[in-house]
């Protein structure tokens, strides 16, 4: 009953949906490769039981590494360095002081392990 | 002359800048997750927090002060339920989720890092490719989160992925780091941060109002969970009673 109220307002407007996209879609067509770094799977991602966290976060993975190979493969493709050099330092996104904090944590939790082993 | 209208045809791409803003009482939770979104965009742009939620279409305006074509909103409501909206200004579309899940680069279980600056790697997965909506919706995304080539903030270097899946009607947020492996030729990913799990509600025609494209109809919002939750738990009390 609740339902049925709820989904009184349902709008699929599929026309004007697809003349959005082709409008805002960038000089009408897919950006450029260089310019987006986007890949698509080849085919559907199919979960059993998404709330099955451990299998959920490994199919998760394997996807993402399909696409980072795919992306690497473009890169090549396109003449973009993939890695950054050794000799090439810059500002990360988490400090150092977190990492530490991350690292402190792991080896915290290994001797809790341990020790109830 | 050819080289200059190359020039000019790349710069639809290149001249992208995404304004991020909130509304007031945003809590700090959502403010780390807006951080964590405006440094890992090196094209993002942050602005200061809304006052009036009922005059949203302003923010296109503020957009074009600011030279941003992008406007993510993160609309926190009684402290609790974030609304996020994603826009293309001045002209649309506007997507706005309802997102839960979430979880921020503060915490520990996230181990990965990566360069402050470098270009994402965006990988959706297929069934985005079934659904008129989650067509629209990836094209916003690919064109709000992806910087560039040539950015004048970005680097030229590649560490980190941000995937997109769309499982149990909803959008699964993933950011990964990209390392290389010894003896072996496989990348190993390792989760940088952050997550969250958006819930499509609606998509509007233009930038923050026009018409309604699309509703959800799946969609609950926080407001009838929390009422269906309390309505369940009155009734097992009436039941116990009779």
């Amino acid at each position: 009953q609740q339902k049925s109220i709820r989904s009184k307002y349902v709008v699929n407007d599929i026309e004007a949906m697809k003349n959005k996209l082709r409008e805002f879609r960038l000089s009408g067509q897919k950006t450029p490769w260089i310019h987006s770094l986007t890949v698509t799977s080849s085919s559907p991602l199919e979960i059993a039981d998404i709330h099955d966290d451990f299998n959920r976060e490994i199919a998760f993975y394997k996807q993402t590494l399909q696409g980072v190979t795919e992306c690497e493969r473009l890169c090549v493709q396109h003449g973009l360095t993939v890695r950054r050099k050794p000799d090439f330092f810059a500002e990360m996104i988490k400090s150092d002081q977190q990492m530490h904090k991350i690292k402190t944590n792991i080896q915290s939790e290994k001797k809790r392990v341990e020790t109830a082993e | 002359s050819t080289n200059t209208d190359n020039k000019k045809d790349q710069s639809i791409y290149t001249k992208k800048r995404v304004l991020f803003t909130s509304t007031r009482g945003i809590g700090s939770k959502y403010r780390h997750l807006m951080s964590d979104l405006i440094s890992l965009i090196p094209h993002s742009k942050k602005e200061d927090k809304i006052d009036d939620r009922k005059t949203l279409s302003l923010i296109n305006e503020t957009c074009e002060m600011k030279s941003c074509n992008y406007a993510v909103l993160f609309d926190v409501r009684k402290g609790t339920d974030c609304f996020l909206w994603m826009a293309k200004t001045p002209l649309g579309p506007t997507v706005k989720f309802h997102i839960t899940n979430v979880h921020t680069l503060e915490e520990l279980q996230m181990t990965g890092n990566c360069l402050k600056g470098s270009r994402p790697f965006l990988q959706f997965d297929k069934s985005f490719d079934s659904e008129v909506h989650l067509q629209l919706i990836k094209e916003l995304i690919t064109q709000i989160y992806s910087t560039p080539k040539g950015h004048v903030k970005s680097k030229p270097f590649f560490d980190h992925i941000f995937s997109f899946f769309y499982q149990d009607g909803r959008i699964w947020f993933r950011n990964y780091q990209i390392t290389d492996q010894e003896f072996k030729k496989e990348s190993l990913l390792t989760e940088i941060g952050p997550r969250m799990i958006m819930h499509i509600d609606k998509i509007f025609s233009d930038g923050f109002g026009g018409n309604v494209l699309y509703s959800n109809p799946n969609y609950v919002s926080p407001n009838n969970t929390r009422s269906d939750h309390k309505l369940s738990k009155a009734n097992k009390y009436i039941k116990r009673k009779h």
